[in-house]
């Protein structure tokens, strides 16, 4: 919410500081883990979180202005393979291909984002979705050069071979990211994307150019998205269509919804507790997908705000206090 | 004169909502725009704020041509306006519907926004005095915390006009402003606008409640798209055909 | 082009459009029509094509039997669905599309698990060649040609032709006024459902043996199915109709062309570029969200 106003919500919530400390402890622990274990699969469990979270919350950004990119994950596609391709075929560092990679999914993002954000909201969807089959099929359409069907191998790594360099610079990479994308919904920006996205005539009629903050809801999420994907790249140093299809998006959508669309923290909590705990059983592995669908179905029937919203349940259910589904409490009547 | 409508005319499919539509907003005049259901007033208002882009005809506003200029650009060149359905930010509290509503008056750029810069502190605690300002004008200051879709019916009246006054408009256009309201709040709303009138700011009104139709200096009838009759509250009320077009044709509610 | 490449891919395009319309007729039923979002047709799809394959080649029933059979035990699931999943969330978009997709993973998951991921396929339905001058055409395709295209028929009889169809497009279009003539939603919903899931049992057995077996078949259905309703358009079969005819006859003509995959991409392009000009597709009528 706009900065005028979650001053005056934070003092009723109290100390402005404790999520910042928590914050800032979960920080610390993560930069320690690599310290304190020398197995390189869970860095690497660990470093696909990060990024996978990356893309869950860009999601999530672009969905705040109202609008519903089930192609999302085909920005991740077009950043990470602009990215590989540029530093396999032409030889640049990837220090270089990375951000030329996120520009090129954020221009790809605005390019379309002006035909498609006139539509509504259903027909967005519909669109995104296509879009993100089209981009699949244009890539495997690729031959040689994007690898085809079989994926593009041999995409040179931005550091080395081993996990740990990477780990580091996707938890710094993802905590800025995650701070930008804070910012952005916190900020009068932010407060303008959820107007938008409740009344886009509303919001017109007092000076806001609706077009224009719908495509800076999609270039902001797209940047975010490639920015994933094209790390991704250089540090799988293979990719795949698979990786970016339309299941991708969903997943972003069930980890968003798990965790709770309404809060930022949302899709962190989902994306982090279905990504990882699985890893913690090995074993189960293979029903993994059963976890993640039964959450996804206990959230959709019985806890609407997701996982975020379970202190919030428990709390009710000791006062009397109701909280409407955005979470603001007010009084029972 | 403010505004100046110039045979607007749109079509939807074959039939035409509007249809040769002309009149005029003088400089702090307040005019009313009545006419049966369905006889055109919401998508003339459409039409004037720029939503809908007219088949024909042209409009002027502060003696520029604004024909098919978009909805934002109409509200930075003055024009506000509350709507008759769903008039409000539904997820947002009666405080946070103002404040977002404040985008132009001080305007803040992104970059300002994004880094937390003086101006945009500055910006932001500015728009916060004037929306506080604005809701106890219309004593909504009680319930600037409630979430706007739990206000009662008339509260969300109010606030729509709180909203539509942070554009500071020269012209604002209130469709149905006190429909479901009870005496108190049409009493309340009728004063607001009065007051408003004595800043110099004009009026156009599109009203079911004849007492409140009785504070405008003009009125202009429409019936099936077309303008039917115009004058003062007065000629109106005698006019034959004005009184045809409510008794033989659907009635006002 | 000669003349043999241009009636082969005329006769392709029909049976490539006979194809998706047969895929997509259940899922428009309750999208189009009805106006819920049914994303676990494709699941349905599947599980038909399954049953069928177990009925036909692992007890060794008469394959059209088997076909009669799968449609009637996988119409049973049509009540459970509107039950559970479609009536909760009744004109909920969003939680209805998240519980399909539940639903869906959940099935897929076990077929994986438990099918440890064999190729299998039904043994065709037809066998044979149909001679037609310069042209051939194996019976299979022509099979499921005349089936896709009876049953269109069938269905536009249904929904144009008969009192229940009426009522479903009544709830489909305005909720409320179907309630206050006094329509059973619930009833009617769940009588689409069970039509939608025996025509999607119908199609996931066809194809299935055309196309092979496999956990994840349902996915590209809906995908195609998806397409042809929206660009035929909400609320019309004949939309739909109309949208198998174009789509079949891009996916049959452009590779012809370009290579495989670039046609694939060319046809959605122009799917994509369809709707912007046009989002309510053919026939459609205006969505009211």
């Amino acid at each position: 919410m706009s900065d005028a106003v979650s001053s005056t919500r934070d003092e009723k919530r109290g100390s402005r500081f404790a999520p910042l400390a928590a914050v800032v402890l979960i920080v610390l622990l993560l930069a320690a883990i690599p310290l304190l274990t020398d197995s390189p699969y869970l860095l690497h469990v660990i470093n696909l979180t990060f990024l996978t979270i990356l893309a869950a919350v860009s999601f999530r950004t672009i969905i705040i202005s109202g609008q519903f990119p089930l192609g999302h994950a085909a920005f991740m596609g077009i950043g990470a393979y602009s990215s590989g391709m540029m530093a396999k075929w032409l030889g640049w560092s990837p220090w270089i291909t990375i951000p030329l990679g996120t520009l090129v999914a954020t221009c790809v993002g605005i390019i379309i984002g002006y035909p498609f954000s006139r539509l509504r909201a259903v027909y967005y969807a519909m669109v995104s979705l296509f879009f993100g089959i089209a981009v699949v099929q244009i890539i495997n359409a690729g031959g040689v050069w994007s690898g085809g069907y079989s994926g593009l191998t041999g995409i040179p790594p931005l550091m080395g071979f081993s996990k740990t360099p990477y780990y580091y610079l996707f938890l710094i990479v993802t905590f800025v990211s995650l701070l930008v994308l804070y910012r952005f919904e916190t900020c009068r920006v932010g407060t303008t994307w959820k107007a938008v996205a409740q009344s886009y005539l509303i919001a017109s009629s007092v000076g806001v150019n609706e077009a224009f903050y719908r495509v800076y809801a999609l270039a902001v999420g797209c940047f975010f998205a490639g920015l994933s994907g094209a790390l991704y790249a250089h540090y799988n140093f293979t990719i795949g269509t698979s990786s970016f299809d339309f299941v991708a998006t969903m997943m972003f959508l069930m980890y968003g919804v798990v965790g709770g669309m309404f809060s930022f923290v949302g899709p962190i909590l989902g994306t982090a507790l279905l990504v990882l705990a699985p890893e913690v059983a090995r074993g189960l592995k293979q029903y993994v997908p059963y976890i993640s669908a039964g959450i996804l179905l206990i959230v959709v029937y019985g806890m609407p705000q997701g996982l975020i919203g379970l202190p919030g349940m428990i709390k009710r259910l000791f006062t009397g206090h109701r909280k409407d589904g955005a979470g603001r409490a007010y009084h029972a009547s | 004169m403010l505004l100046e409508v110039e045979n607007l005319t749109r079509h939807f499919g074959g039939l035409a909502a509007v249809d040769g539509l002309s009149f005029g907003v003088g400089e702090g005049e307040i005019v009313g725009l009545i006419g049966p259901n369905g006889a055109g007033k919401t998508t003339a208002f459409n039409l004037i704020t720029g939503i809908l882009k007219p088949t024909e005809g042209r409009l002027t506003f502060k003696s520029q041509d604004v024909t098919g200029r978009k909805p934002h650009q109409m509200a930075k060149l003055g024009v506000g306006r509350t709507f008759q359905l769903n008039p409000l930010f539904p997820r947002f509290t009666v405080l946070e519907n103002v404040v977002a509503s404040c985008h132009l008056h001080p305007h803040s750029r992104s970059i300002d926004a994004f880094f937390n810069t003086r101006t945009y502190r500055r910006n932001e605690a500015l728009i916060m005095e004037q929306a506080l300002e604005t809701l106890k004008l219309l004593r909504l200051e009680e319930v600037k915390d409630e979430l706007a879709s739990n206000l009662p019916h008339g509260y969300q009246k109010m606030l729509a006009v709180a909203r539509a006054l942070t554009v500071r408009p020269k012209l604002l256009l209130l469709d149905e402003p006190t429909s479901g309201m009870n005496w108190e709040e049409t009493e309340l709303t009728l004063s607001t606008i009065e007051r408003m009138l004595g800043t110099g700011m004009s009026v156009l009104l599109v009203e079911h409640n004849m007492e409140v139709i009785d504070i405008c200096d003009r009125v202009v009838v429409m019936n099936f798209g077309r303008k039917i009759a115009e004058g003062s509250v007065e000629e109106i009320r005698n006019n034959s055909d004005v009184i045809e077009a409510y008794l033989g044709g659907e009635h006002a509610s | 082009m000669t003349l043999t490449l241009t009636v082969g891919a005329i006769i392709n395009t029909l049976f490539l459009a006979s194809m998706y319309i047969l895929i997509a007729l259940g899922f428009a039923l309750l999208f189009s029509i009805m106006e819920i979002l049914h994303v676990a047709h494709g699941v349905i799809y599947m599980l038909g094509g399954y049953i069928c394959y177990s009925l036909s080649v692992t007890l060794g029933i008469n394959q059209w039997l088997s076909l009669v059979l799968t449609v009637a035990i996988v119409c049973c699931f049509g009540p459970v669905l509107e039950k559970f999943f479609f009536r909760p969330f009744f004109r909920d978009f969003d939680r209805t599309l998240l519980v399909g997709i539940g639903i869906s993973t959940i099935i897929e998951t076990t077929m994986v698990l438990s099918k440890s991921n064999e190729a299998q396929s039904l043994r065709a339905f037809a066998t044979g060649i149909l001679k037609m001058g310069p042209v051939s055409v194996s019976n299979e395709r022509l099979v499921t040609f005349l089936i896709g295209a009876l049953l269109l028929v069938a269905v536009i009889w249904l929904i144009h032709g008969t009192k229940i169809g009426l009522q479903m497009q009544a709830v489909g279009q305005d909720l409320e006024a179907s309630l206050l003539q006094g329509i059973n939603i619930h009833r009617i919903s769940a009588l689409a459902c069970v039509i939608a899931c025996g025509l999607a049992a119908v199609a996931g057995s066809l194809l299935g043996a055309y196309m092979g077996l496999g956990p994840f078949m349902g996915d590209f259905v809906f995908q195609k199915a998806l397409v042809l309703v929206v660009l035929g358009g909400i609320g019309s079969i004949g939309g739909i109709f109309l949208a198998g005819l174009v789509v079949g006859g891009i996916d049959a003509f452009l590779p012809l062309f370009i290579s495989g995959s670039a046609a694939s991409a060319l046809a959605i392009g122009i799917v994509i570029v369809v709707l912007l000009l046009r989002p309510r597709g053919f026939f459609g009528r205006e969505m009211g969200f």
